[in-house]
Order: structure tokens, then sequence, then C-alpha cells
């Protein structure tokens, strides 16, 4: 997936932990040098990749170099600031995929992730009684609570108020399309979508 | 928390949503290994307020937990 629209830039990819770890002097800002040391081996995979792939991308539109940019959080929320100007992150990991986004001027949300069974009892949760109008189409099965949370997950990464996922629900759902409302703000997301044999994938737009 | 609500019965939900061998499973193991996307969190908290009726006391730390044991003490009944 690779779109460039306005001004948010998207990009998810498949990488391999082994060649991040050979060249993460290379992309790496030394605060972030820190922070990945300090980090558990488990977790080390998900820092890097995200960063390998946020990095790539800015070389590519910035032209700058990846160890001269700096992923922090606020509220939670990653950012990095270039040239004075501010902007919005938002990273998704799932196994060996990663999914970056970010933009100047709007919240930004993406989330990405591989598809397998999930118990009855989550796809009670994350698609409620409320959201049963929806007309699945070609969707597999399998997919449905994966794609739902994804979904929901992406709006939720976007959104300044962020609360808990279930207070977020799918009004409408077209092909490559759904608008998810907050019930507690009433604010409104439009969201695309993609589903392939696998890997499902969501960002606001 | 409630009654039924073991450690034991937490490493067996967790082997049946994940596919562990429960014998694996430690009350030192890094739940990480295993719920590694905000979804597997998702799901674990989803089968947890059905079968239990309990959930995490605070989002935000109970996904800084490292350990089987801290995630599970970090459940609370839903009132």
């Amino acid at each position: 997936m690779k779109t460039n629209k306005r001004i948010i830039h998207r990009y998810a990819k498949k990488l391999l932990y082994g060649l991040l770890c050979e060249t993460q002097d290379s992309f790496l800002h030394d605060d972030e040098k820190v922070l990945f040391e300090s980090l558990p081996e488990c977790r080390k995979h998900d820092f890097l990749s995200g960063r390998y792939l946020f990095k790539l991308t800015c070389k590519e539109i910035f032209n700058v170099e990846p160890s001269e940019i700096s992923i922090s959080y606020k509220n939670n929320k990653p950012y990095f600031s270039l040239s004075g100007d501010f902007y919005n992150c938002s990273i998704a990991h799932s196994k060996k995929w990663v999914a970056v986004s970010f933009s100047k001027d709007v919240s930004v949300g993406i989330d990405v992730e591989e598809v397998r069974q999930r118990t009855e009892e989550f796809l009670s949760f994350i698609v409620t009684k409320q959201e049963s109008f929806t007309t699945f189409g070609k969707i597999a099965k399998k997919s449905l609570p994966t794609l739902f949370w994804t979904i929901k997950e992406a709006a939720l990464k976007g959104d300044p108020a962020q609360t808990s996922i279930d207070r977020y629900v799918i009004t409408d759902m077209s092909n490559k399309n759904a608008l998810v409302l907050n019930k507690d703000t009433q604010k409104v997301f439009d969201i695309a979508y993609f589903c392939h044999t696998g890997v499902v994938g969501a960002h606001i737009i | 928390m409630s009654d039924d609500f073991s450690i034991n019965e937490f490493k067996v939900i967790l082997g049946e949503i994940f596919t562990i061998d429960i014998q694996k499973l430690s009350d030192e193991t890094d739940l990480y290994q295993y719920i590694k996307d905000s979804i597997d969190l998702g799901e674990v908290v989803a089968v947890l307020k059905s079968r239990h009726r309990v959930e995490p006391k605070d989002w935000n730390a109970f996904k800084s937990c490292a350990s089987l044991r801290e995630v599970f003490q970090n459940f609370t009944p839903i009132k």
C-alpha cells in the first residue's frame, strides 16, 4: 500500500528484523538509540521496524538523513519536528507488517493487523448489534472481527478525544470505506480500509 | 476479583486464545511474547469481560505490565 493523497503520507511494508538490527545506526537518532537499548528484547522488533519505515518515508519526502529525525511522544501520541514544523504521526505493527502515517495539518490514525481466527467473545465485543446492518459482501467471516477492530483502532488513534475502542461504532460501510462515530463526542471519522488474504489495514482519510 | 477467576484460569484462557501449551506459561512469563498487537490485548480483555466480568484497572498501566502475574493483578471486577 502506498498512497499520497493531500498531505497525509501512508506506507505499509513487510520488514525483516535481522536486516534492521544490522543497519539501525544508519536510521536511529541518538535519543532513539538510548530508548531502544532500554527496551526488552521482545519489544525491539516493533520499535525498529516502525522507526525504519518512518525514516525511509521521511527521507523520500523531505530529503533528510533518517537519523536526523527523532520520534517522540506527547499524550501517548507520536510526533516529530522538522524545520520548525510539528508533524502528527501514527505507527502500527502486526507481526511482520508495519504501517506509518504522518501529517503536518491533521490528526492521523493508521492500523494494520494480520488475520487469524478470533474467539466468539471477541466477535461479539467488536461487532455490536448496532452494526449488524452492515452487508459484508465478500469479506470472509474469519477476517470480520479483525477488520472491525482495525477500522475502529485507526479512528481511535487519530481522535484527540481518544477514549476506549468500545466507544466507537461503524455507522456506514462500503467496499473500501467506512464511517466511524465516537459515541461520546459524536465526531465522525472517514476511514479507508483494505482487506487482503491474511492482512487488513485502515487509515483516516 | 470474581471468585472463579484465578491465575490458573487466566493461563487456560491465554492458552485458548493464542494456542499455547499452558505448561509453558509461568507466573513470570512476559506476555508481550503473545500479546503483541493491540487487537490481541483487546481479545484477551473481551474474553475476560465476557466470562469473568473483570477488566483492566488502568489500561496504560496494563499495557506496560511485563509478567503474567502483573497483568493478572491489574484486573478488577466490572462494577
